[in-house]
């Protein structure tokens, strides 16, 4: 394709939008209706991953050791752990260090060292799994080292809440590509709907010899331009409405994580122009190429 | 200039259109195609720019067979040739103007010269004052006119016709053979299908005559059913 040709092709969709408004407004109705569902349903899934990843980052294990043991035991010991399978990492934690820990969760520590004048915790590690599913396994090894006092950790109410948290992401997952098949289909059906509406006009490109790129470009341009303007305007909308949700609960639900609007705002934007330009150019390419073969 | 040789065509259900064609139209001549309605007038017209494909037997224009072309020589061959419908078949979101300068636009003529050539073709055809209406503010006759500026802007060598006054009065109908036949004499080869007994009595030209897919005369003047 020539200049000239480029040069009559892309002012065509422009024009073609605004004289079929009718189809126009449909499709990009489609549009943001389809991408809107699908952006809620990136938020939600989004703030699932969110929170699962911070209580999984909050799954420790504590492991007590045994007092009067020497460095080289401890040292030992460390090591042993370290080389267990799944072990993220390893904190070493003094007694002192425990006790403010703990103190600092319950209340002010001078009371609590006042009530109990000495410090009753023995030295600890602090494990991180490199997966909530480890816990249990690298508990259950830990246990049996020589020197290990005790290992405490979750013990069954994080394991389910993880299988909880899993099956509620899967889920939030499938119910997005569910939605995005049907957006797809949606959205490729309208376009296609407007394009057959126009395949006497395709047919008439025909007989005065356009050729097939001719023909198809401004359709797909079309398409695109369609896409984007019902994935900008969609995007705008799932942003307010995530703004207002995100005022409205923050303050109520404060035991869980959000992702914050700046966060999100650019892979959001950019993913639903992107998707609804992409499916605005497939979709009207898939329906005009039925008509324009010779 | 157009040769067919043992044509056949038949539809997908088994209709047998046209029946062993065979016909030689010089370079300059003006032909009626006339027979009733289901004669195969428009199959003929419509294998001359290859929007259908013959059975079997073969088509020559201008010495090349249009039988196997690929995209490219089928753009090639439609940019050669002007077609005009009785349907007019204008493109209803265009102006009068677009609609004919998108037959310049599609051969890639720098905008300059189109500028300059739609309103002189529109001029020529008395339609001037319509170029910025849309097809559905026009009359029959008018909505011709601009098919028929669509079909001619490029100077085709060759220009086809299915019936063009079908949808027309007679004195629109008049006005519109008075076009064809200036550009005949200027040198277009004409096919015009119609069963318009009038206009092909009152023009003393080439009659080829078909019933039932078939050849049933090919003489000058009169009209032969
Ligand atoms: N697209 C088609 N599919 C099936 N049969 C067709 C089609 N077009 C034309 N025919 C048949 O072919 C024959 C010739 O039709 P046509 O060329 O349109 O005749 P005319 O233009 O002289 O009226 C008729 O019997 C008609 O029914
Ligand atoms: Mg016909």
């Amino acid at each position: 394709m020539k200049l000239t040709g480029l040069r009559y092709i892309l002012p065509e969709p422009f024009i073609s939008l605004r004289r079929n408004v009718g189809m126009t407004v449909a499709a990009v109705m489609t549009v943001i209706l389809t991408l809107y569902l699908c952006g809620i349903f990136a938020l939600l899934v989004s703030n699932i991953n969110r929170n699962a990843e911070v209580m999984e980052a909050a799954v420790e294990i504590k492991v007590f050791i045994e007092d009067g043991i020497n460095q080289e035991q401890m040292d030992h010991l460390s090591a042993q752990v370290r080389s267990l399978d799944g072990v993220a990492s390893i904190k070493f934690v003094s007694r002192a260090e425990g006790l403010e820990q703990m103190s600092s969760k319950f209340g002010n520590s001078e009371e609590i060292l006042a009530a109990i004048d000495t410090n009753p915790l023995p030295n600890s590690y602090t494990l991180k799994a490199a997966s909530p599913e480890l816990v249990t396994s690298i508990a259950e090894q830990v246990e049996k080292l020589p020197n290990v006092l005790a290992v405490r950790y979750g013990q069954g109410s994080i394991e389910k809440m993880f299988i909880f948290m899993n099956w509620i992401r899967t889920l939030g997952i499938g119910l997005m590509v569910l939605l995005g098949f049907s957006a797809i289909i949606l959205i490729s059906m309208n376009i296609r709907l407007s394009v057959e509406a126009r395949k006497e006009e395709i047919q008439v490109m025909k007989y005065v010899g356009a050729s097939n790129s001719f023909i198809i470009w401004p359709f797909i341009l079309e398409g695109m331009l369609l896409g984007l303007l019902g994935g900008g305007l969609a995007c705008i909308l799932v942003l307010l409405s995530y703004n207002a949700v995100l005022n409205l609960i923050l303050n109520s639900l404060n035991f869980l994580t959000f992702v914050s609007l700046g966060e999100i705002a650019f892979l959001l934007t950019s993913g639903m122009l992107l998707i609804g330009l992409l499916l605005g150019a497939v979709g009207s390419a898939i329906a005009v190429r039925k008509h324009v073969n010779v | 200039m157009i040769d067919m040789a043992n044509v056949f065509k038949t539809y997908d259900r088994g209709n047998l259109a046209l029946k062993d064609i065979t016909l030689h139209v010089d370079n300059g001549e003006f032909v009626y195609l006339t027979g009733q309605s289901g004669a195969g007038k428009s199959t003929l017209i419509k294998l001359l720019f290859r929007e259908v494909l013959p059975d079997s037997g073969q088509i020559f224009i201008a010495g090349r067979s249009i039988i196997r072309l690929n995209n490219r020589e089928t753009v090639k061959l439609r940019r050669n040739t002007g077609v005009v419908f009785q349907d007019f078949r204008l493109m209803e979101n265009k102006t009068v103007f677009e609609n004919v300068a998108f037959a310049l636009k599609v051969l890639e003529y720098p905008w300059n010269e189109v500028k300059e050539s739609v309103p002189k073709v529109l001029e020529r055809l008395k339609i001037a004052d319509k170029a910025t209406a849309f097809p559905r503010q026009l009359s029959g006759g008018e909505q011709q006119r601009v098919a028929f500026a669509r079909a001619v802007i490029n100077n085709p060598p060759i220009i086809l016709a299915d019936e063009p006054t079908g949808n027309l009065d007679p004195d629109t109908s008049d006005e519109l053979m008075g076009l064809f036949q200036e550009f005949n004499n200027e040198g277009a080869t004409v096919i015009m299908a119609t069963h318009d007994k009038r206009i092909v009595n009152d023009t003393h030209k080439r009659v080829i005559a078909l019933r039932k897919g078939e050849i049933i005369g090919d003489h000058i003047g009169g009209w032969l059913l």
